[in-house]
């Protein structure tokens, strides 16, 4: 009797139940759990300490050796003379952050950082020269959260 | 000439500009959008309006800082489009929407009146009445644009708001049978023992649908649906226009919430609240069930996907008009063991 229109009825595919009354109470149980975002300028995310962010350059250890030069696939590295020193000048643009660099460092004078916010407005700014490249990471914001739980059904949560 | 006293002079300048006349729908339609954006983004999963406003990044302002950049942008009206009508409309919309507020009586007054801007005891009547202008004013104006998406959006419109007035009607039926009277208010005195959600529960189900259907609100939001039409019937119209047009809609959502608190949820009727005179509570309760209602329409836009505009006539036609008529049914063969129960006689 109800099979009219080509049998496409908007309870189609489905029970009332199912479809209609439980979306209903689950909508309201989402509303009253946490949010998925956070208020990203007052809330930061805190990645884990061995995050591949931003390459610092720790230049009192760095003996201009060029191993991290010759080893990067990008060319993303170059030695500049910087307070007469010669020093790698570091490429955000080209960087591919495969870690090699810090790996082949001697002295330990590279390492990578978590940190991920240092966006530029130019290209040219995003070559940056040694006291730039070693310019130490910011602080984190007023608060922040971390990538805890791997939930089955909901992914990655933050708390 | 019509005398009147000083203190009814004041009581209806109270009427119309704060209580049930102007101010209200305006807070309502502030305080509904900013809800809704809240509770939208809370049911996903996010944060929704945060910048503006105070109390901490709530986004309080953020429907006020919406409409006064609405205010100060351009009025574009496009070349083809028939000036005159395409410039009546949102206004006749937002005119229309707000008329329904003057019938709905919220209160009892202290000596036996209620607290209505118009009475009428054919207040019922008019209520319909301005319920059927909304459809020609959205066709006017989504053939005033002259534009593609217009032109679809307000036949949409014309048809889901034309098919769903049917099962309204006859809902609206058996509820006058039940109370004897045209009156809105007579119709809430009449639930003074029993709301008529209890005795009409199939009713109750019909008219959220439908109503939710002719605020043109998801899953029925066929008319604007920005997927397939870019906003609708109101696509071209940019600025103050638009606010015009949003306005009225959520005018329309005050109104609906109130006449289907009225109509099933015993109105003003609840228990006294103590150190409270009764007119007040009575206005508390209304306002409390009239949120209740308004979160139940606003929830269906978090939660149910879109229908297509044949399975929403397809239903309109052939599952609400038949579950109205057996209400119908239902109530004038009940009504003698019922209407004892009925209060107001």
């Amino acid at each position: 009797m109800l099979q009219l229109n080509g049998g496409c009825h908007w309870w189609e595919g489905g029970s009332l139940v199912k479809d209609v009354i439980v979306p209903f109470f689950l909508g309201f149980y989402h509303a009253f759990k946490r949010t998925f975002t956070i208020k990203h300028p007052f809330v930061r995310l805190r990645w884990t300490d061995r995050y591949r962010g931003r390459v610092v350059l720790n230049i009192d250890r760095c003996v201009s050796c060029r191993s991290c030069v010759n080893i990067c696939p990008n060319k993303t590295l170059e030695m500049v003379v910087y307070k007469k020193r010669l020093l790698p000048q570091y490429d955000a643009g080209r960087c591919c952050f495969c870690n090699l660099c810090v790996e082949v460092c001697p002295t330990m004078a590279l390492s990578m950082s978590p940190e991920v916010e240092w966006d530029e407005y130019t290209r040219k700014g995003m070559i940056r020269p040694p006291d730039r490249f070693s310019e130490p990471i910011k602080p984190v914001a007023e608060k922040t959260v971390t990538v805890k739980i791997l939930d089955k059904r909901r992914g990655v949560a933050h708390r | 000439m019509i005398e009147l006293s000083f203190a009814e002079i004041v009581e209806l300048i109270l009427k119309v500009l704060i209580f049930p006349g102007v101010a209200f729908p305006l807070l309502f339609a502030v305080i509904v959008i900013w809800f809704e954006r809240k509770f939208l983004a809370r049911i996903m999963l996010r944060i929704g309006p945060l910048h503006v406003g105070p109390f901490n990044r709530t986004g309080l302002l953020q429907p006020i800082a919406d409409f006064i950049k609405l205010i100060q942008k351009e009025i574009i009206v496009p070349e083809n489009a028939y000036k005159f009508l395409y410039n009546l409309a949102p206004i006749l919309a937002a005119l229309v929407a707000s008329l329904s507020v003057a019938f709905i009586p919220y209160a009892p007054k202290p000596d036996g009146g209620y607290w209505v801007i118009f009475y009428t005891p054919l207040s019922l009547l008019v209520i319909l009445a301005i319920f059927t202008a909304r459809p020609f004013i959205m066709v006017g104006a989504g053939w005033a644009s002259n534009s593609k998406y217009c032109t679809i959006g307000a036949l949409r419109a014309a048809l889901q708001l034309l098919a769903y007035e049917v099962p309204i009607v006859l809902s609206l039926a058996s509820i006058v049978i039940m109370s004897r009277s045209f009156d809105l208010s007579r119709i809430i005195e009449s639930q003074s023992s029993i709301w008529f959600i209890v005795l009409q529960p199939i009713g109750f189900i019909v008219i959220l649908i439908s109503m939710m259907a002719e605020l043109s609100r998801r899953p029925f939001d066929i008319p604007v649906a920005e997927q397939e039409l870019v906003f609708g019937w109101p696509t071209e119209y940019t600025g103050t226009q638009f606010a015009l047009v949003m306005v009225s809609e959520y005018y329309d959502l005050c109104a609906v919430a109130s006449l289907i608190t009225l109509f099933f949820l015993g109105g003003w009727m609840g228990p006294a609240i103590p150190f409270i005179p009764p007119m007040l509570s009575g206005i508390i309760w209304f306002l409390l069930k009239m949120a209740i209602v308004t979160v139940v329409i606003i929830m269906g836009r978090g939660i149910y996907p879109r229908l297509r505009i044949d399975q929403l006539l397809d239903a309109g036609w052939t599952v609400l008009i038949p579950l109205a008529t057996i209400q119908i049914l239902i109530t004038l063969v009940t009504a003698q063991w019922w209407l004892p129960l009925v209060g107001g006689g």
